[in-house]
């Protein structure tokens, strides 16, 4: 477990998508700084700005935190934690070292469990920095001070557990996307494939989403609850979309790691 | 095979994809086709209406479906409702939309939905839709139909539901209850004079008067369901309207002139009351039967939200089914996003529930406000489910106070000479913007009352009231009354724009004001501000100057109705997270229970007494019908260097895969050192593989990858015998580089280190000298003969003969899957001994030898004879060649191995 987390920390790759996703909401913080005074034009809560929050990422910098985690919650983090998931076991195939781990006196589905584990922790690490790094960033941009929602304020003291939770939830909603992508991981050789195959279903599940068309079958897709978190910064917190959201996960995580063990277990090692 | 796998993936992936797209395409689409016919039909004496009749492909007089009459808001036209009407015939229904009386190029005056004109217009449509085939029956002369419309068409459609019973449901959208008090209300008695909503006024007069209507007047707060569609002047020779002829455009004559006088005097006179009160719907809505749906916007100005509540109470009343639904956004419902979806998905659910009479179509609890806040609706079966109230009285220090704490006083205001400046609270038509506008008060010309910092949230539902004695400088006054919500910072807003005006008359009076109805959360740490202000800009205000005063003491009460906040139901998220939270209970128990029940079977000891390897009636049929290995036996002994032996593709590979665990038997079975092996089988610990050459992190250093793949493997590093491995390696610096930069011998050579870590006592080699250059494959060999001498068992597969008669002491050979010889290397090689003579003759070395050995034991081969000696020895036949003085140049013993292996290929394929 500990030698697969350092083989992982021990990756370029690793760092690269930590550092870029810390790096986003400083992007955000330095462009909103720049283009203060001259960018107020498109404000009034037009399309782009369905919660309503961005125009309230100044406020403070736990505001910031929290815009920073309503961006980079729909596609980011998707794409980071699949990346972590997804080339898991597939770039130790491509390596050609994953018939040696076999090989070794290891039960393949506790070999598998312990790279899903890993995979995990580092998407949740990426989770994690997003409201960290936007915490930071956005305190010495914006000044420390509680949390300005669409309902009301909330102090720091309260303001912080809340963000802690909608991390959570966020991290919990990308469930899905980490077993589809661990799925794909140990039916091929190609990292590529695992990952991008992964992102492209995340964006066609989205785009589904979005097509009113489809009705009540768009409530079945495990990314129709994705904004419920909204509901925790209201007060009381409204919690009945939430607990939807993290049922919703549960049958793709249980079918999908389902496969991906089920189908590893047997799989002929060929690579 | 990774390739054809990854291809297989990706057109998977293409086919869902494809899937997908289709299911979107099709289900995107917008239900049948209809066909759209233009035409004039006449309703009265010289007056026709343009009309447009929508029938939904598949609707003719065989299948007839129900019919829909769908009427526009003011200002607009049948072309104001294309949208509307599409929807509706998507749905299948037959549409009939038409340009009310003096709007679009039908004829006629505006006679704001007089009962004689518009109203009646409405039964003569029912009459003409009653001789179409194409529409569903009730009865003779009774077709089955609907019938829908925003504001102007709204009122329109509660008036013509209550004048024709031949119409079965009604969805009314901003309708008014009663005309004159939604132009001129008095929140202190509705049936007296009161204050004219100036703005509202004029704007709806200009929108009646002036071609295009009151698209004219952009941002569009016309009745049109979609703003867009009212923006759209209906162009072409449908209308053929100019330039209005007289400043009355097309309004009726004498609601013009009424409406004039209206606004000369800043009061509805009393014949412009009559004249609107021909429209009210309080004694009407007694004769409406069909089941009716009303929709509201929170923030309508023009018809507050209290005008939806009088006119549900009103059918309620009278036991009419009726639900009520309230949006956000401002009179002009459509201008705020999201409420046209909204409206078209309810009136399509109602219409298929009461004109389909489809009993399985869910309706919805009688009473919802969407979206009060990002996702926050509130619904319920009472129509306005307020149950509690909560009472402040005005307190002499400008505050809201406890009933018992307020104090006595009065607190006074001035009403400005001429009515200005005015405060500023609502712009007709602002539509979503609304909400930014702040509520100005001037100094001196109000009183605030300021609640206390609420400590939990307040949801006030319904029209708070207020009881309180004003006393004026003047006979009669005007004031507007209304509800703020303060934040902490101090900033104010006014919940839904929402104003009551009141005109009182005979001073001082004591007096009941009923404030607006509002659906709105006042959160915690706000306070509610009760205002009551001499001007506002949108009401026409007197303009003698006046002192106003009102008493304060508990005698001046605010009553105001709230609902309970539903506590949070935590129960399905309590829930959500238990079942999480057992799932992975569930999964870590059973990773214990595996982990138990394996240490408890690790029994991985080798059995020295067992053959080392043991392959039994092992077959291997991949996926795709090739068969790999086909029944194979083999047994290697404690002790023996083992040679696989055999041509590419036979098997060799896949035999070596299945030994480790790597693939599984399609039948048979392989023991190694006594186990039967299974992948992951601890007696793996023992074993020493590579296979199908190395495979390293690229990423990582010679060392760091030896270390991770002993410690994968849970072995600590005293025993993995780090230092012999390394001297096999024999990598020196390299070995602390990065593995992506070795030459292919390097990492054939770290591969071999690899497989020797932790000393096992078998190991099994694949292709071991494959990229070796000579010296290292010499070395090679001393390598395997030396662990050959440490008693260690090596099971190497090689196509290398030479190697493995060099090497090894046993081998077998395999050939499309099958051994076809096995047995110690001397014996495979058979008793028969060859030896090549080059001679300077070979014609007369040939004679020489056929003479001593026997024609049949000589073979010409080249320039060379090849001689199956036999038991002769070779010093023999050499010195008969000297004797018969032919030259020899060389004798060489001729490879056993090799003669025998393709001896056995050949045999085994034929």
């Amino acid at each position: 477990m500990m030698t697969e987390l350092w083989r992982q920390l021990a990756r370029r790759r690793t760092w690269v998508a930590l550092a870029g996703t810390a790096l986003v909401p400083v992007i955000i913080a330095v462009a909103i700084v720049v283009n203060d005074g001259g960018g107020g034009g498109d404000g009034g809560g037009g399309g782009g700005d369905p919660t309503g929050l961005f125009e309230l990422a100044t406020a403070s910098g736990l505001n910031f935190a929290l815009v920073s985690v309503a961006a980079m919650s729909g596609f980011l983090v998707p794409v980071v934690v699949a990346l972590f998931t997804g080339d898991a076991v597939s770039s130790e195939a491509g390596w050609g070292s994953l018939r040696y781990l076999l090989a070794r006196p290891v039960p393949r589905s506790r070999l598998l469990g312990r790279k899903l584990a890993v995979g995990v922790l580092l998407g949740l690490v990426a989770v994690a920095i997003v409201p960290l790094s936007g915490v930071i960033a956005g305190t010495i941009a914006f000044g420390w001070g509680g949390v300005q929602t669409p309902f009301g304020v909330l102090a720091a003291g309260e303001a912080i557990p809340r963000l802690v939770a909608i991390c959570a939830y966020v991290a919990w909603s990308t469930a899905w996307v980490a077993a589809v992508a661990f799925w794909l991981s140990t039916t091929t050789d190609a990292p590529v494939g695992a990952v991008a195959g992964t992102i492209v279903l995340v964006i066609v599940v989205q785009i589904l989403d979005a097509i009113s068309a489809l009705g009540s079958l768009r409530e079945w897709l495990p990314v129709h609850e994705s904004i419920a978190w909204l509901g925790l910064l209201a007060t009381p917190v409204r919690t009945t979309d939430l607990a939807r959201g993290i049922l919703l996960q549960v049958p793709y995580v249980v079918v999908f790691l389902g496969l991906a063990f089920w189908h590893f277990r047997r799989k002929d090692v060929l690579s | 095979m990774d390739f054809r796998s990854g291809r297989m993936v990706a057109v998977v992936a293409a086919a869902v994809v494809a899937v997908i797209v289709l299911v979107v395409v099709v289900a995107g689409r917008d239900g049948p086709d209809a066909s759209r016919t233009d035409q004039r039909i006449m309703v009265a004496d010289g007056i026709e209406l343009a009309t447009t009749l929508w029938v939904p492909d598949g609707v003719d007089e065989d299948t007839p479906a129900p019919a829909v009459l769908l009427a526009h808001g003011f200002g607009g036209s049948k072309a104001s409702v294309v949208d509307d009407a599409a929807a509706l015939a998507a749905r299948g229904y037959v549409v009939l939309a038409w340009s009310l009386r003096g709007f679009g190029a039908s004829d006629g005056v505006v006679g704001l939905q007089a009962p004689d004109a518009e109203v009646a217009d409405v039964s003569v449509l029912v009459d003409w839709l009653a001789d179409r085939p194409d529409v569903m029956r009730d009865g003779p002369d009774d077709p089955r139909v609907g019938m829908t419309g925003a504001s102007y068409g709204g009122g329109g459609t509660l008036l013509a539901g209550a004048a024709d019973d031949r119409i079965d449901a009604l969805v009314a959208v901003s309708a008014w209850n009663s005309l004159p008090a939604s132009l001129a209300p008095n929140s202190a008695d509705a049936a007296a004079p009161g204050v004219l909503k100036l703005q509202w006024a004029s704007t709806l007069f200009a929108a009646g008067s002036t071609p295009g209507g009151l698209a004219a007047l952009a941002p569009a707060p016309s009745a049109a369901p979609t703003a867009s569609e009212a923006a759209t002047p209906s162009p072409g020779p449908a209308d053929p309207e100019g330039a209005p002829a007289s400043p009355c455009g097309r309004f009726d004559p004498a609601l013009c002139q009424a409406y004039a006088a209206s606004a000369e005097q800043g009061r509805l006179t009393d014949k412009a009351a009559a004249l609107l009160g021909r429209a009210d719907l309080p004694d009407r809505l007694g004769d409406v039967t069909a089941p009716t749906l009303l929709v509201h916007a929170r923030g309508d100005t023009l018809f507050p939200l209290s005008e939806s509540v009088a006119n549900a109470t009103g059918l309620a009343t009278a036991g009419t089914t009726v639900h009520l639904a309230w949006l956000p956004g401002g009179h002009a419902i459509g201008t705020t996003e999201g409420n046209d979806d909204i409206v078209r998905a309810r009136t399509g659910t109602w219409f298929d529930r009461w004109l389909r009479e489809d009993e399985s179509v869910a309706v919805g609890p009688a009473f919802t406000s969407v979206d009060r806040a990002v996702g926050d609706d509130r619904s319920g079966d009472d129509l306005v489910p307020s149950d509690a109230t909560t009472i402040w009285a005005l307190s002499g220090d400008g505050t809201l106070a406890g009933p018992d704490a307020a104090t006595a006083g009065s607190r006074s205001w001035l009403n400005p000479p001429g009515g200005v400046p005015a405060a500023l609270t609502s712009l007709p038509g602002l539509g979503g913007f609304a909400d930014l506008l702040p509520p100005t008060d001037l100094p001196g010309q109000h009183v605030a009352f300021d609640g206390p910092a609420l400590d939990e949230d307040l949801d006030v539902v319904g029209a708070p009231t207020l009881e309180v004695r004003v006393t004026s400088s003047t006979d009669g006054v005007v004031l507007f009354a209304k509800v703020l919500d303060v934040a902490p910072d101090g900033s104010a807003t006014l919940p839904q724009q929402a104003v009551a005006p009141v005109r009182l008359d005979g001073m001082p009076t004591t007096t009941t004001i009923t404030l607006p109805t509002i659906d709105h959360r006042f959160a915690v740490g706000h306070r509610l501000r009760l205002v009551l202000a001499a001007t506002d800009q949108a009401y026409a205000t007197p303009r003698e100057p006046a002192q106003v005063t009102v008493a304060t003491g508990p005698g001046s009460s605010l009553t105001v109705p709230t609902a309970p906040i539903a506590a949070a139901d935590r129960v399905p998220l309590q829930r959500a997270l238990a079942i999480v939270a057992g799932l992975v209970l569930a999964v870590a128990a059973g990773i214990l229970v595996a982990r138990r029940r394996r240490r408890r079977d690790d029994d991985s000891a080798p059995d020295p007494a067992a053959p080392a390897v043991a392959i039994r009636g092992l077959r291997k049929t991949y996926a795709s019908g090739f068969v790999a290995v086909d029944g194979v036996d083999l047994t290697v002994e404690p002790g023996q260097v083992f040679g696989l032996l055999g041509p590419n593709g036979a098997g060799k590979t896949s035999t070596l895969r299945i030994v480790l665990g790597l693939s599984m038997p399609t039948a048979g079975t392989v023991h190694l050192l006594g186990h039967e092996v299974a992948p992951g089988h601890p007696v793996l610990r023992h074993v020493g593989a590579l296979v199908e050459g190395p495979g390293f992190a690229p990423y990582r250093t010679g060392m760091e990858n030896l270390v991770d793949f002993w410690r994968a493997g849970g072995g600590s590093m005293a025993t993995a015998h780090l230092d012999r491995a390394l001297d096999v390696a024999a990598l020196g610096e390299a070995i602390d580089r990065p593995v992506g930069t070795y030459s292919h011998g390097m990492r054939q050579r770290l591969g071999i280190a690899q497989a020797l870590l932790g000393d096992p006592p078998l190991l099994v080699l694949d292709e071991p000298t494959d990229g070796l250059d000579p010296g290292q494959i010499r070395g090679m060999r001393d390598l395997l003969a030396s662990l050959a001498t440490e008693g260690r068992t090596v099971l190497v597969s090689s196509h290398l003969l030479a190697e493995v008669e060099q090497v090894c002491s046993h081998a077998a050979v395999l050939v499309d899957g099958r051994v076809v010889a096995s047995g110690p290397v001397a014996e495979i090689g058979g008793e028969a001994r060859t030896v090549e003579f080059r001679t300077d003759d070979p014609d007369a070395a040939r004679a020489v030898l056929v003479d001593v050995v026997g024609a049949d034991r000589v073979q010409r081969q080249g320039p060379g004879l090849l001689v199956d000696v036999g038991d002769d020895p070779v010093r023999v036949l050499v010195a008969a060649l000297v004797t018969a003085g032919v030259g020899v140049r060389a004798v060489t013993p001729r490879r056993r191995l090799e003669d025998a292996f393709l001896r056995l290929v050949d045999g085994g394929r034929r």
